[in-house]
């Protein structure tokens, strides 16, 4: 009964980390515009979150004439179930994760691939010209940049000889992998950034030419659907970061690591200009991949020839 | 415990989309529900067909991606693989390094296609007679 | 009429911003992240050998656990064994006749194995 409780509570607190990081996110990029934000409704703007989804929950569900209808069902729940259980091996202190597998890392990513189905199905049943274009633009950038993520991702286990998460955060104790991995930690938070679809590289949904991407025809709960699955990915890839490359940590360390990667997110979209598509892929499979590859070589002979290679088994 | 995370991810979907139909009211009309367009009404033309190089985008995926997954099972036993191992491992990527040489080169990587001829002569000889 | 450009055109437009850099030099940056990253290293194998030796421990004590393991198992195995031998009575007692003779009859008749039961049908081994 208690593990009921402990896996709702756990629920409960990535939807709301993901409520209060969507004002965060306004409050924040108010105040580097010179505005104050939402600060109305609660202390400060606090229950705009709430006042939010209240307000989408209560709005008209429109279905497209000509969608599919199933499919159109479907793809916000794709999406948020994805988003949701990359969480599953995320151990939050030791030993306090919902599964401690052996072999976590892998569905985690495996878990974030599955995310692009979403987006594809959703522009191919809206049955609307700018879902289909922001659903073929969000397609290429989000498995190009994934395939770098897993790539980096790959690396790490090879450092750490390990897939389960806890016992990589132990592996951390001796020293934080972003120190001999600095640059491939610079690529990582690129790549999240990308593979979030946030704002300098968020040509999934720019506004000004597709209306709302692989969105435009959803409405009410199923736009609050898409809307949490990418938020609650945002927020899990930072806490990603930060445990592999930033030593992670137990409660409370944890949290403070994952808000200042969430933050820095809010800070680029507020920065830096959108970047223009082809320039966008083009440095994933151009500049990024060939690096990577380079890598995959280079790191495997130096902890050889050091001899470091991690001697762990899996069942350990 | 992860069973029950499985299944509450999507039925807390259903409950929200439950909720909402529930709680929402409606009042459908054509123009609502058509495909949204910029001001008038869509006529069939939204599976149009699409720029084949994001096809190609996809495919080119499909290689890297098993190459990653080749690639697990050796970041896994790293130490009990040792040298030969290694070798493998450097000798598979110096292939795929290759080909990803040829496809560079080729321009199947380009988005943008301004229909000039961007293959450069490659050499795929190793000797002139 | 239309304002046409001066003759002999324009100026070149100065395009590029002359800002004053900032920071160190390139090369001052490079290496001071090749230091961090030559220290990060070094920190990192002597964590890989703290790895190796925490788990060589924890095999050695895998080791001498082993005999005990294995006798906790077979312990398990005979209790099995022998819970399912006294079921077997207890069924062929409540039996009709002809019910008695199918059930005596073999099922394997290779007699050169061994075949354990693998569940008990009875509670724990304290009531047998």
């Amino acid at each position: 009964m208690l593990n009921f409780v402990e896996l709702l509570l756990m629920f409960v607190s990535v939807l709301l980390a993901v409520a209060f990081l969507t004002v965060a996110e306004r409050k924040t990029l108010g105040y580097m515009q010179r505005r104050v934000g939402p600060n109305a409704v609660g202390y400060y703007g606090m229950l705009m979150a709430m006042a939010d989804a209240a307000k989408l929950l209560l709005k008209e569900m429109v279905m497209p004439t000509h969608a599919d209808k199933l499919m159109l069902i479907m793809s916000p729940m794709m999406s948020l179930m994805s988003a949701f259980l990359c969480w599953s091996f995320m151990p939050f202190a030791p030993g306090t994760t919902m599964s401690d597998h052996s072999y976590g890392l892998m569905f985690t990513l495996a878990m974030s691939s599955v995310g692009v189905f979403g987006t594809l199905l959703a522009g191919w049943s809206a049955n609307s010209k700018y879902s289909l274009l922001g659903s073929m633009r969000s397609t290429a950038q989000l498995i190009s940049y994934e395939l770098m993520l897993t790539t980096m991702v790959l690396l790490c286990m090879l450092l750490t000889g390990t897939m389960n998460l806890s016992k990589y955060v132990e592996l951390q104790e001796s020293m934080w992998m972003g120190v001999p991995l600095f640059p491939m930690s610079m690529m990582w938070f690129m790549g999240c950034v990308a593979e979030c679809a946030r704002p300098p590289f968020d040509n999934v949904e720019a506004e000004s030419e597709l209306v709302s991407g692989h969105m435009t025809e959803y409405s009410s709960s199923m736009f609050v659907l898409f809307f949490l699955s990418e938020y609650t990915s945002m927020l899990f890839l930072s806490t990603l970061t930060s445990m592999l490359f930033f030593g992670g940590g137990t409660g409370m360390m944890l949290g403070m690591k994952a808000n200042m990667f969430a933050f820095t997110y809010m800070w680029v979209r507020a920065t830096l200009p959108r970047v223009r598509y082809d320039k966008l892929m083009h440095m994933c499979w151009v500049m990024f991949l060939p690096l990577l590859f380079g890598l995959a070589m280079f790191l495997p002979s130096l902890m050889y020839f050091m001899d470091a290679m991690v001697y762990t088994y899996p069942t350990m | 415990m992860f069973t029950f995370f499985f299944y509450l991810a999507p039925m807390v979907a259903v409950v929200l989309m439950l909720m909402n139909y529930l709680m929402s009211n409606e009042n459908p009309y054509v123009e609502k529900n058509g495909p949204f367009e910029c001001g008038f009404t869509s006529y069939h033309q939204s599976r149009s067909a699409f720029n084949v190089s994001f096809m190609l985008m996809a495919m080119l995926f499909l290689p890297f991606d098993l190459e990653m997954s080749s690639m697990l099972p050796y970041v896994m036993s790293a130490y009990t693989n040792g040298l030969y191992g290694l070798m493998m491992l450097i000798m598979f990527l110096l292939q795929l390094v290759m080909a990803f040489v040829y496809e560079m080169n080729l321009g199947a990587l380009n988005l943008t296609r301004n229909y000039t001829p961007m293959i450069k002569p490659l050499k795929h000889y190793l000797y002139k007679k | 009429m239309q304002d046409l450009p001066p003759i002999g055109g324009y100026e070149p437009v100065q395009w590029k911003r002359n800002l004053p850099s900032r920071g160190f030099r390139p090369v001052i940056y490079f290496w001071l992240i090749s230091g961090a990253m030559g220290y990060g290293f070094y920190r990192f194998y002597q964590g890989v050998d703290e790895q190796r030796e925490l788990t060589r421990e924890k095999q050695w004590a895998r080791f001498f656990l082993q005999p005990l393991l294995i006798a906790e198992e077979d312990r398990n195995t005979a209790r099995r064994y022998f819970s399912e031998l006294k079921r077997q009575e207890l069924v062929k007692e409540s039996m009709s006749d002809e019910m008695k003779a199918k059930f005596e009859e073999e099922i394997y008749h290779d007699k050169s194995k061994l075949r354990l039961p693998r569940y008990t049908a009875g509670g724990p081994a304290s009531e047998h």
